[in-house]
């Protein structure tokens, strides 16, 4: 059955720049295994790193990508 | 024949497309003889606390902070686990430029003209004495 996930995913992965950076190569390779726990745990430390507290940073990222 | 139900508007392949405008250059990539430079993103600071993670590129660079007193570079980057990792290069003298050579330099310099200004020194004292003695012979 079509995932449209799969499709996004494959079509960033052979994006050169995410082919060139190792660190985007090791949150897609997250992503695509489905580890939500290590995801997670990648996004805690993304948003500490910023200083944002998580549910700051999803709020952020539903306005950006204009999701309800 | 009259067709009750044939639609009025024909097919025009023509009627929505902008005016011919070499339409196969859009999929075409550009290319230009422009060489591009690496570039090394990070910036002088006072402390290394001053640098934010927006500072830190996502693109798998990494970013040099150097501090003002050129003691140290900082270089930082974002890590696989989503933290920000830190390696600060160190100051070192390469031998012979060290401040200790300089001031080998100095001291052996310093003593050559000490043993020079001695050397003047007993020069003039024995001429004195010469003179001296002419005068007290001549008298």
């Amino acid at each position: 059955m079509f995932n449209p996930s799969n499709l996004i995913s494959a079509l960033i992965a052979k994006n050169p720049n995410v082919q060139r950076n190792p660190q985007a190569q090791e949150y897609l390779q997250v992503i695509q295994n489905g580890d939500n726990r290590r995801g997670e745990q990648i996004a805690n430390n993304i948003c500490r790193a910023y200083g944002v507290s998580p549910d700051k940073a999803l709020q952020d990222a539903k306005a950006f990508f204009h999701i309800q | 024949m009259y067709y009750p139900y044939q639609p009025t508007r024909q097919f025009t392949p023509q009627v929505n497309f902008q005016p011919y405008q070499q339409p196969m250059l859009y999929n075409q990539p550009q290319y230009n003889n422009q060489v591009t430079i690496p570039q090394i993103s990070g910036r002088i600071v006072n402390n290394i606390a001053e640098v934010t993670a927006n500072e830190v590129p996502m693109d798998g660079n990494q970013s040099l902070f150097p501090l003002t007193d050129k003691s140290c570079i900082y270089a930082k980057s974002w890590g696989a686990d989503g933290t920000i990792k830190t390696t600060k290069y160190i100051l070192e003298v390469p031998e012979g430029e060290s401040e200790d050579s300089k001031d080998g330099l100095y001291e052996m310099v310093s003593k050559r003209l000490d043993q020079f200004e001695t050397l003047l020194t007993n020069k003039n004292n024995s001429k004195t004495r010469k003179e001296v003695t002419e005068d007290v012979q001549s008298k």
